[in-house]
């Protein structure tokens, strides 16, 4: 028991010491002062959702999983995610016409999916792919927007 | 050296190298850090960006802790304490069905998936074995019995 006890003393120790950098970091750090991701500025290839709200004929792309999809998603999106790539972009295709915009969503502001298959879809050749910031969370936050009315 | 003894310090030097990077690489970018906490939706996003801007260093200070045999049971306390949340809180994000990235070495997150949990166990192995030798060798005086002089 003195072993733990001492183990515990320490950490407790270290749970402090940690405080004093991680303070200093927040003052001196380049990358600025903590930013909510919600709020930080938009990355290359990302669009919002006001950007977007005056593009025609826009493909949209759920980058979500199966079971996120069926419960509710974006009218007309077809599903694609890294896991079932193969079993699924191939209605992607027969379904985008060169030129055609396509954004992707995931969840929200933390997932990394829609960036993941943006790349994928770049990649293939299909041309110009945006990220939807925000995602499903925005999209459908603008739905119930819509039907409160 | 024993064997055992060259594990242990092999063991040691692995564990807390790969703490003390893992703590750089997200201290440099805590924002970007926090996205990556963020996606495993355990704690509300203001949440995450503070314990983005403050568990790299914690995991610093524990890496560089172990590497010194005083310190070494508290290092290995808190290791194994943020491995074993990280384990529970990768856990409830996978039977959730959400979509995580590690968010381990900072930008270079990967996608959550088998690898991060046989990571996560193999770590979580090293800090026991660790943990075991060395209270295996700081207990070892005060057991072995002297027969007193007559």
């Amino acid at each position: 028991m003195p072993y733990v006890r001492c183990g515990i003393r320490q950490a407790l120790c270290l749970t402090l010491m940690a405080i004093l950098p991680a303070v200093l970091s927040l003052v001196i750090h380049p990358s600025g002062p903590p930013q909510l991701a919600s709020e930080a500025p938009l990355k290359e290839g990302e669009v919002t959702l006001e950007m977007v709200k005056d593009w025609n004929e826009v493909l949209w792309i759920d980058a979500r999983n199966q079971a996120a999809y069926d419960s509710g998603h974006k009218e007309g999106a077809i599903l694609l995610n890294e896991e079932s790539w193969q079993q699924q972009v191939t209605r992607v295709f027969s379904t985008w016409r060169p030129g055609q915009r396509v954004i992707v969503y995931c969840d929200g502001e933390l997932c990394q999916a829609s960036h993941a298959v943006a790349k994928r879809l770049r990649e293939s050749g299909i041309q110009p792919v945006f990220v939807l910031k925000g995602g499903w969370k925005e999209l459908s936050g603008a739905v119930r927007k819509k039907e409160a009315r | 050296m024993s064997p055992g003894v060259v594990m242990e310090r092999l063991a040691i030097w692995i564990l807390g190298g790969v703490f003390i990077y893992a703590g750089i690489i997200k201290a440099m970018d805590p924002n970007r850090f926090a996205v990556e906490i963020g996606s495993f939706r355990v704690v509300p996003e203001q949440v995450s960006l503070w314990i983005a801007w403050y568990l790299p260093w914690l995991e610093i200070l524990a890496g560089g802790a172990i590497l010194t045999r005083p310190s070494r049971p508290g290092g290995l306390t808190v290791i194994g304490g943020l491995l074993l949340i990280f384990l529970v809180a990768a856990l409830s994000a996978w039977s959730r069905g959400i979509d995580f990235t590690c968010g381990c070495f900072g930008g270079k997150g990967v996608r959550g998936g088998i690898g991060f949990f046989v990571r996560d166990l193999a770590l979580l192995g090293m800090v026991s074995f660790i943990w075991i030798r060395d209270r295996t060798a700081r207990m070892t005086p005060k057991e072995v019995f002297i027969p007193p002089e007559t």
